[in-house]
């Protein structure tokens, strides 16, 4: 019978642990909205297959890239696109998450504080402004917006050349 | 004993269930909520040469801003101030098999002007990055090519942009229109004469700036294959990278070397 107890108690123990640190299955170069998770140069009609069409769209004539630059508005969430005129798609090139119910791949979240951010985060970043705080990974980059200290915006975006 | 921790394991074991049970319906809720309301409204068209759009739908305190026709990958856009929408004929000719418009709804915001000399609180803004590129020693030469590098490293594209150079300054993100106004505000704060040069095609914005006596062209938009700093009106009509090109009235504009 003890055996059996052990087993639960382990199984138990097991599936909290597991619970508790998802954020680390993402990278950074990916969000997480309910069961969803959406990456940076993803086709955004993946996206908006698992989203569905609750959106709003802004297109316009891109001036970086041949093709149109589109911005699909979700209520949790704000995600750019650039063309691929090659294959006619369009690839999320920043993610701006707008809603604690976004996971992204450090623990830290809107309406945290700065200060407290950047423990999480636990290196140096690129750009430190009282209204932005940027850091910069090797293909992508994350920016704080900040509102007197606390985080009002996150933003995830691929470093384009 | 024995009895007793058994039940125990029992009871652990069910609890553990009704754990499992009740996450899957908080995530199921979660998944659920992008079926409440839309901000897209969709018409279905017939084409014709002259067509307008009444909107059937309003949107409380917010006016629609943007539409586009979609034909493959051909769109259009067209700036609409209130809930009559008048569609541009002469792009529908082009392109005659146009079968959808979406209308965006966007919330209603205060003018700001694009820019503005003289603004404490913006020269406070650029003196916070020319106090980082720029020493008084350098030629204005030097200068125009350390706000070039700056704006075209330091900001970052993005398909919309603020018109306010002191946001874009602040958020350092944006499209040609961020590069170009971000550019005649650090010009413009060290002495350098610039112009704002608008394309053809209305949809790219660069600069034009006076170093040594002579106007240049000065785009710091970045992706398009090379730097475009101090070039002639000859080398920007030549110009191709995939399919960017330059289009522009060069008579609008001072002449260049």
């Amino acid at each position: 019978m003890k055996k059996i107890i052990t087993i639960v108690l382990c199984v138990l123990l097991l599936t909290s642990c597991s619970g508790g640190n998802k954020n680390s299955q993402l990278s950074n170069t990916e969000v997480k909205l309910g069961d969803n998770i959406i990456k940076l140069n993803q086709d955004i009609s993946d996206v908006t297959k698992v989203l569905g069409d609750d959106y709003s769209l802004e297109v316009s004539k891109s001036c970086m890239f041949d093709g149109d630059d589109k911005i699909f508005t979700y209520k949790d969430l704000i995600i750019n696109t650039y063309p691929q005129s090659e294959n006619s798609k369009d690839l999320i090139n920043a993610i701006t998450v707008k809603s604690k119910d976004v996971q992204l791949f450090k623990d830290v979240h809107i309406g945290d504080k700065i200060d407290d951010a950047k423990k999480v985060m636990d290196e140096e970043p690129a750009v430190d402004d009282e209204d932005i705080c940027t850091y910069e990974f090797e293909k992508s980059g994350m920016t704080f917006y900040l509102e007197d200290g606390t985080i009002s915006e996150i933003e995830i975006f691929l470093i384009q050349e | 004993m024995e009895k007793k921790a058994s039940k125990v394991a029992v009871i652990i074991f069910l609890m553990f269930l009704c754990a499992i049970f009740f996450i899957g319906i908080f995530s199921f809720n979660n998944d659920g909520r992008y079926n409440q309301s839309s901000k897209v409204a969709k018409y279905n068209i017939d084409c014709a040469n002259t067509i307008s759009v009444v909107a059937k739908k309003n949107y409380d305190g917010k006016v629609f801003r943007n539409i586009s026709y979609e034909k493959t990958n051909n769109i259009v856009n067209s700036k609409v101030g209130n809930s009559t929408l008048n569609i541009d004929t002469l792009e529908l000719k082009n392109n005659l098999d146009v079968n959808k418009i979406e209308q965006t709804a966007k919330k209603k915001r205060k003018k700001v002007k694009y820019y503005s000399t003289g603004s404490a609180s913006l020269n406070k803004a650029c003196d916070k990055v020319l106090n980082k590129i720029i020493k008084p020693s350098m030629s204005q030469k030097q200068k125009a090519n350390a706000i070039y590098n700056w704006v075209s490293t330091k900001i970052r594209y993005s398909g919309s942009s603020s018109k306010d150079a002191k946001r874009i300054l602040r958020v350092r993100k944006g499209n040609c229109f961020a590069f170009c106004y971000a550019s005649k505000a650090l010009l413009t704060r060290v002495g350098i004469s610039n112009k704002v040069v608008k394309g053809n095609s209305g949809h790219h914005y660069w600069n034009m700036v006076k170093v040594n006596g002579s106007w240049y062209h000065f785009d710091a938009t970045p992706g398009w294959g090379k730097k475009r700093f101090l070039w002639t009106n000859k080398q920007m009509k030549k110009y191709k990278y995939k399919k960017l090109r330059y289009s522009y009235n060069a008579s609008k504009y001072p002449k260049t070397p």
